[in-house]
């Protein structure tokens, strides 16, 4: 550069040259190079903080929700363990077809192994290896005495009581069954228990028995067997048991048609499907206060229930597992709570967290915060506690038999309609068909 | 609450073997077959194996293991 030196600058005076002789490109390449430096600092700045703010997410889930936000890298290797066995299973099934043996059909979800197609293959809403989690985490946080199992328990058992039939061989589905196990007292004859449970955890915790109610009606103790397993893909075989009873444990069952489908192929002739799933109505004001409190915060809303079985489906599905002289019951339960936070640790501790695919992973401390919040002021009561509303619905069935009343077959009537008109006066009798 | 307590659950529990007249196979409905060295189940038609933990069978397709395949053992559970 060309300009004066130094020395002969006087003070004030500019150096004229040197502004002049500070080119365009000059001015260009400073100013990219600072531009550059900035770019690269905003944006490790931006990586860091970016970083930290989503630790910190996932701490917070962590704590808020338990381990659920860390199932991401387990669930893909067990759904690549799931896919090994079954990928085997599809192999089965294509030699078999082969073959042409018509006793098995393939299905990839449920209904395995049965003749007809019942199951609803594509239903997959829960995320049944992490209900397998909460389950094993209820197995250390589950009460002994929960008055709302026992009730439940108790109120299904009692059904055992109305049939005149002996079940020598009982099975046990999920949920609450340590509940059956305790409160069966020897009611409907059973001597062998085959308790099963998607959980290992909740099998190994034993029940608070004492020895008179381990007895069966006959003074003899009830013998019982763990299992693990899960209700969608049932290990039993045909006709083996008397009784399937499942108590609170169907309503996180992907495909119901096909697990109760199941449940029929496995019971003996004339056998009993006694079960109490969780209905549509239950925790609606938890449901509302999430949702309300989930589009104040976040702006949209993601499932915090879990989508429940309906009472007018619960006949359907009965019906459509091929069950027999289906009876649908509904109950309500009304508990209370000192807040909210409460009910949430009830309902961890009985295994009923959150296990909806579409679930949203993380939940804000605020967005917990408002839904308590506005879960007291909505539905508080003036002493302060807060109710929850738990439906039951008890279904009842029977595996077909021939001993079992049927409607006659169409076309065996002996008497004509017209007839039946003539035999009756007018005066209460049928009226006329046009 | 109370916790439940770590007392209380059941560590080892002797597999029955009369609990294999009821039990098949969760995919295939056949019978398994009992293998007393290796504490296992056998499905032969479809060779999975489902492992019986402390004397507890698990009979989830989870936790079934595919034998004589290329693949080595898989699932965690």
């Amino acid at each position: 550069m060309g300009g004066l030196p130094l020395s002969e600058l006087h003070v004030g005076q500019v150096d004229c040259n040197f502004l002049q002789s500070l080119t365009r490109s000059h001015l260009l390449t400073y100013f990219r190079s600072v531009c550059s430096q900035l770019c690269l600092l905003l944006t490790g700045a931006f990586v860091i903080v970016h970083g930290i703010y989503l630790l910190c997410q996932r701490l917070t889930s962590y704590v808020l929700l338990g381990s659920s936000s860390f199932t991401g890298s387990m669930r893909s290797a067990s759904v690549r363990a799931f896919g090994a066995v079954t990928r085997r299973y599809i192999e089965y099934g294509e030699f078999c077809s082969s073959r042409r043996s018509s006793f098995l059909h393939f299905s990839t979800r449920s209904s395995a192994g049965l003749r007809e197609e019942v199951g609803d293959r594509n239903a997959d809403i829960f995320d049944r290896t992490l209900k397998k989690k909460q389950r094993d985490r209820a197995a250390w946080l589950m009460e002994d005495r929960d008055p709302l199992l026992e009730k439940v328990t108790e109120n299904l058992l009692d059904r055992l009581s109305d049939c005149k039939k002996t079940f020598p061989t009982a099975l046990n589905l999920g949920g609450a069954f340590h509940y059956v196990n305790r409160m069966l007292r020897g009611r409907g004859g059973i001597e062998k228990v085959i308790s099963m449970d998607i959980s290992e955890d909740m099998i190994r915790r034993s029940p608070l028995l004492t020895t008179s109610d381990q007895d069966d009606a006959k003074g003899r103790p009830v013998e019982h067997i763990g299992l693990v397993g899960d209700e969608e893909f049932l290990p039993l075989g045909e006709g083996s048991v008397d009784v399937v009873i499942s108590s609170l444990g169907l309503h996180w069952v992907n495909d119901l048609p096909g697990a109760m489908t199941q449940c029929r192929v496995a019971l003996k002739p004339d056998g009993l499907f006694l079960a109490a799933m969780l209905g549509g109505e239950t925790l609606k004001e938890l449901r509302i206060a999430c949702t309300i409190a989930q589009m104040e915060r976040e702006g949209g809303i993601s499932p915090r229930i879990s989508p429940l079985a309906q009472v007018r489906d619960a006949g359907n599905l009965l019906q459509r597992a091929g069950l027999a002289l289906p009876t649908v019951d509904v109950d309500e339960y009304t508990v209370r709570y000192p807040s909210a936070l409460e009910l949430i640790e009830h309902l961890r501790s009985m295994g009923e967290g959150n296990a909806v695919r579409q679930r949203n992973p993380v939940l804000k401390r605020a967005t917990a915060l408002a839904a308590a919040a506005v879960y007291e002021s909505m539905f508080g009561d003036v002493d302060g506690t807060i109710p929850a509303t738990f439906q039951v619905i008890y279904m009842a069935g029977w595996s077909p038999a021939a001993t079992q009343q049927m409607p006659k077959r169409r076309g065996s009537a002996t008497v004509s309609f017209h007839e039946l008109h003539k035999a009756f006066p007018q005066e209460g009798g049928p009226k006329e068909p046009s | 609450m109370s916790s439940a307590g770590a007392g209380k659950f059941i560590r080892s529990i002797t597999f029955d073997s009369k609990i294999l007249q009821f039990i098949v196979c969760p995919l295939t409905k056949q019978p398994l077959r009992y293998c007393k060295e290796s504490q296992e189940l056998f499905s032969d038609s479809i060779g999975v194996a489902y492992p019986i933990k402390e004397g507890i069978p698990c009979l989830s397709p989870l936790s079934g293991r595919v034998v004589d395949s290329v693949d080595p053992k898989d699932s965690p559970k």
